[in-house]
């Protein structure tokens, strides 16, 4: 195994000392790199930041398992798309290169004023550990039933499956009963 | 295929392509099927935003830490600044500070009288070092006193740069002088007793004495203040 695979590996369950290093190493190289294009500093720290958000969550989804590039030609890449994104929100032009070949997701989900969207964030965290933990596994990890049956113990999908079902029902509960209090 | 299978591989991402198109199918014809869908979308977009602001939170504290060590520091010299004067306050016993203050004085100018003619460009050095000395403009005389000792090597001008260091708190550089100068009988008994008082303001209590005792044997140049200082010394 080496040195990168070791460190994909970490990022997968969120080891702080693996993303804060990260985080150290590649932070001056970004701002640099970030310095050809007409973009605020402060808005360079914040799309660094959300970058590394996107490296760990794509090391999560297990996007990065078949790595063909370094780490850093991978989280250049995603700071890359991230400022040309950013640029066209901004209305500026400039010239567009081309992205490295690299396999990423990211789907920008403006999370202010959304009520429906902050009421279940807020439903979320009232959930049990074990519900959470599920939940967060499927849907934002990406993980198949079939791993996490593994990753939590259950005794058989099924089992996981109807954990998950009863998951979500005492999540609508908990949704509908904070509207009706609410 | 049951629907709830058929949205658990959508979220999967391993939907065939016969089960795609009715998944899609059912979106079109079944209300609870889309409502249930679309629940669950939203579900996994709070998570992943949930997720998303933990992670950047994590991040910002990276950046607050490195702050913290930078005021760490600052902190950190700060108190040692602190503690040095404080520690120099301390040493330096109060009572050295006012005792300086009541028998400091400028010695006079009984050199050279100054006639102010308004005639500035003829003035030598030695008249502007002693306008400058007479005006309290101690840092100018100094360095005036210094032109004439260059020039002459004069022994008054010695004496009279001391002083105006002394007012310019350069007492170290002062003692030196009065120290070191050959002085002659007019000037020895002046130079001890300037001599006492920047060791004292230096806090070097014994050397100050020393210069003390030997003005007190000499017996011609402010002997009853010399004698009055010692006493308070000890």
């Amino acid at each position: 195994m080496n040195d990168e695979s070791q460190i994909i590996r970490l990022l997968k369950v969120s080891d702080e000392k693996t993303i804060h290093k990260l985080y150290v190493d590649y932070k001056s190289g970004f701002q640099m790199f970030a310095n050809k294009y007409p973009i605020a500093k402060d808005a360079v720290l914040d799309i660094y930041q959300d970058a590394i958000v996107a490296l760990c969550e794509n090391a999560k989804k297990g996007k990065l398992d078949t790595l063909k590039s370094s780490l850093k030609t991978y989280l250049f890449a995603i700071g890359k798309y991230m400022i040309y994104s950013q640029l066209k929100k901004e209305n500026k032009t400039i010239t567009y290169e081309n992205i490295e070949d690299v396999q990423f997701e990211w789907e920008d989900i403006p999370d202010d004023g959304n009520e429906q969207l902050n009421l279940l964030r807020a439903v979320f965290s009232k959930l049990g550990g074990q519900c959470q933990q599920l939940l967060k596994l499927f849907y934002y990890e990406e993980k198949k039933l079939d791993e996490i049956t593994l990753l939590l113990n259950y005794e058989n999908k099924d089992v996981a499956k109807s954990q998950k079902s009863r998951c979500l029902k005492t999540l609508k509960e908990l949704t509908i009963n904070t509207i009706k209090n609410g | 295929m049951d629907k709830e299978a058929l949205i658990q591989k959508y979220f999967e991402h391993t939907l065939s392509k016969d089960e795609m198109a009715s998944f899609h199918a059912l979106l079109v014809s079944d209300a609870e099927f889309a409502n249930e869908v679309a629940f669950q979308k939203q579900l996994k977009n709070a998570i992943t935003i949930e997720e998303r602001h933990k992670l950047k939170e994590t991040l910002r504290g990276f950046e607050a830490q490195k702050n913290d060590r930078i005021k760490w520091w600052y902190a950190a010299a700060s108190i040692l600044v602190l503690i040095t004067v404080s520690f120099w306050l301390y040493n330096q016993n109060p009572s050295t500070e006012k005792l300086y203050a009541t028998y400091f004085e400028s010695y006079p100018n009984v050199i050279e009288p100054i006639v102010r003619n308004g005639n500035n460009q003829l003035m030598n050095t030695k008249t502007k070092a002693f306008i400058a000395y007479e005006s309290k403009d101690y840092s100018n005389a100094a360095k005036f006193f210094d032109v004439v000792i260059d020039e002459t090597n004069a022994e008054y001008a010695q004496f009279y740069k001391a002083i105006s260091l002394m007012n310019i708190d350069q007492y170290h550089d002062a003692a030196d002088i009065f120290k070191t100068s050959d002085w002659s009988e007019a000037y020895k008994s002046k130079a001890l007793w300037y001599l006492a008082l920047s060791e004292l303001k230096l806090n070097h209590m014994d050397q100050c004495k020393a210069s003390l005792k030997q003005l007190i044997m000499a017996g011609n140049f402010n002997l009853n203040e010399a004698k009055e200082l010692l006493e308070k010394l000890d």
